[in-house]
């Protein structure tokens, strides 16, 4: 047989040839489906993973308060278009859709059916009520598309740390959103991306103690309204860490009411975040500076004796408004707050120390907060340091901060000497590598000067006194510069208080400013941050002091 | 016969591998099917779950707790927390006779267990 077909094949070569070519068909038939199917199981193969189609809508992550609470969320909402070419009975769909939107022209709809568009946006969110009454007419041209809103489940609360947005790019089933300011601009890149996160812990988590920061927004805004400031701020802080637990700034926004189209002229100052963006002279809460270089290069002690009797630096006249005695200690110019003594201490430490302790403090450069607000405004510093600038920036004129630099540079000053750098991120203290900027002594001294400005009976804030904590801190009141004229406004102050506690080992930084406040519940209408913000301060603390886990002191505070 | 046998192997076997490959393609499509029903409701549960996460923020907005507490004041006399509200371990009054008297149940507790043993 084998013989046989063996002759077959030489005898007939075309048979041959022709089998042959069959077997090799069918190999490479089969090897190529081998193939394909090896190549189709392989994982690397990416043109078989399919995504449904809301995975393909750029998504937002959530922003999440340290306690883990939602201060910023996307939820699915439904916008709504037409196709004007599909609609026959114009008039009558026109005021059908004017019966669910209420807002909507009849007349502007009518025009835009029939001025020969092919498409429009009839709304950008719609309720769920008004989905269902628009699809129920059962209208063909309107239809409706898939989008994500952002939502601020808190309203104003933390609106200035978390800022706002705005749809950026809108599509038939998506809408792209953009961060216009605070945490959704900073955080942008981090925020917006194109498939949604498998993980829930995929989301920003801020330093904010939600809890902690409605306490202050509801005290600043209480106590603006009593001292009919124009505004305020109040910034609280972890001096170790720079983690901000709370930043408040009055007047504030709802954010949810941002994402809709300005239709009425709107007071843009809600937008102003006055602890960040707003720089001010801040007064005598810049005493401290030059006594802390002072102390930092051993140019004298806290009981050093100084002249405190008013002089003249060119044509100008420092004095104070209190009469002090004609030497008097360190200690006492804090306490009391002398503008003479702090001149004479300013031109003791001379252009170089100042600008060297400024510059430790951080004062002359923007702060290095994650927020975009922060990091575009610089301090107004003088140009020219002469001996009567010397002597002014010593007690704060002529020099313009924010009050988050204020804070922080108290919390340099109070931390033991340690340089830090604001943060609104939830940060591991662990791995936080820290550089020594001032000496520890230094930091004692100043410490123990906080204190006795608000524990010694003749201290500008000893109002402040509490029997729960010690508490320590400096005031400044600073004229506001007139506008229509050269030279200050006598009763438009800016009053502020920075203070740190609780003293026994300080933890937190405090820092509140009020816009132009008159307390007229006293005597006389007073305006010194002494009658104004330390009241307020105290109440800020004594709220925030037991959430913040800060046990008050056991044996009572020495006041 | 041989040849016979060679066609028909080949014949079964192509057949074979044809049926097999249209099963597996067809299973494999209605397993990518199902996964990506799957995926749509995992995301309409996310969606579900998200919508509630942020229902419950709305729900505990401290504003809206504030409101809510001081329109309840009189039922529920609630009110911020206080410094004074911390005291220290010596300042707890124990009831000195409960004390006892749980210390001694406890005792005859495990008596009983002894006892029982």
């Amino acid at each position: 047989m084998i013989d046989s077909n063996k002759k077959n094949f030489t005898e007939y070569p075309r048979t041959r040839a022709r089998l042959v070519l069959f077997t090799l068909f069918v190999v490479i038939g089969f090897l190529s489906i081998g193939t394909k199917i090896t190549f189709l199981a392989s994982k690397k193969s990416q043109k078989n993973k399919h995504y449904s189609e809301a995975e393909k809508i750029p998504s937002r992550l959530n922003i999440l308060d340290r306690n883990g609470y939602i201060l910023a969320t996307n939820l699915q909402g439904v916008s709504v278009y037409v196709r004007p070419a599909e609609i026959q009975e114009k008039s009558l769909v026109a005021q059908q859709l004017k019966n669910i939107f209420p807002d909507l022209k009849k007349a502007v709809l009518l025009d835009k059916l029939n001025d020969g568009r092919k498409f429009f946006w009839l709304k950008n969110l719609v309720s769920p009520k008004q989905e269902k009454a628009l699809f129920d007419l059962g209208q063909p041209g309107v239809y409706f598309g898939k989008r994500e809103y952002r939502f601020y489940p808190n309203g104003n609360l933390a609106s200035h740390i978390i800022g706002f947005t705005k749809v950026n790019e809108l599509g038939v089933n998506y809408a792209k959103i953009m961060g216009i300011s605070g945490v959704e601009k900073a955080f942008e890149k981090k925020l917006s991306v194109k498939v949604l996160p498998e993980s829930e812990n995929n989301a920003i988590e801020l330093s904010v103690d939600l809890p902690v920061q409605a306490e202050v927004e509801n005290v600043l805004k209480e106590w603006q309204k009593r001292m009919g400031a124009k505004a305020g701020g109040v910034v609280i802080m972890d001096i170790h860490s720079g983690e901000i637990l709370a930043l408040a700034s009055s007047p504030d926004f709802d954010a949810n009411k941002e994402r809709d189209p300005v239709r009425e002229k709107k007071d843009t100052s809600v937008y102003f975040n006055r602890v960040v963006q707003g720089v001010y002279e801040m007064g005598s809460t810049f005493k401290l500076f030059a006594v802390a270089q002072g102390l930092e290069s051993n140019l004298f002690d806290v009981d050093t004796l100084i002249d405190t009797t008013a002089f003249r630096i060119s044509s100008r006249k420092i004095e104070d408004k209190y009469k002090f005695n004609r030497k008097s200690s360190i200690y006492e110019i804090i306490v009391k707050s002398s503008n003479v003594g702090s001149a004479r201490l300013a031109l003791m430490v001379g252009e170089k120390g100042l600008k060297d302790i400024f510059s430790t403090l951080g004062l002359l450069e923007p702060v290095g907060l994650e927020l975009a607000e922060a990091n575009l405004t610089s301090p107004i510093i003088p140009k020219d340091w002469r001996d009567i600038t010397l002597a002014t920036t010593s007690y704060g004129y002529g020099i313009s901060v924010s009050l988050l630099h204020l804070a922080k540079a108290y919390a340099i000053l109070g931390n033991g000497g340690f340089s830090i750098e604001p943060t609104i991120l939830k940060k591991n203290l662990d791995v936080q590598m820290r550089s020594r900027v001032l000496k520890k002594k230094t930091s004692d001294e100043i410490l123990k000067l906080l204190e006795a400005v608000v524990a010694d009976q003749r201290g500008t804030a000893r109002i402040l006194g509490s029997k729960h904590y010690r508490i320590g801190g400096k005031t400044g009141t600073a004229e506001k510069i007139a506008t229509d004229r050269p030279g200050y406004q006598k009763d438009k102050v800016i009053s502020n208080f920075v203070g740190l506690f609780p003293l026994k080992e300080p933890k937190y930084v405090i820092a509140a400013l009020l816009d132009e406040p008159e307390n007229s519940f006293l005597k006389e209408p007073c305006r010194y941050s002494s009658c104004t913000v330390v009241p307020m301060i105290k109440k800020l603390i004594e709220r925030t002091g037991p959430m913040m886990n800060v046990i008050p002191a056991q044996s009572g505070a020495k006041f | 016969m041989a040849r016979f046998l060679l066609f028909s192997i080949v014949i079964i076997s192509t057949f074979g591998l044809g049926s097999w490959a249209y099963k597996i393609n067809y299973e494999s499509r209605a397993a990518s099917q199902r996964v990506k029903g799957l995926e749509n409701a995992i995301l309409l549960a996310n969606q579900e779950i998200k919508i509630l996460k942020a229902e419950w923020a709305t729900l505990n907005n401290p504003e809206r707790l504030r409101k809510l507490v001081e329109y309840y004041f009189l039922e529920l006399r609630l009110s911020p927390i206080n410094p004074d509200d911390f005291i220290s371990f010596s300042q707890i009054q124990w009831d000195k006779d409960k004390e006892q008297a749980h210390t001694a149940s406890v005792g005859e507790s495990l008596a009983a267990i002894e006892y029982d043993r």
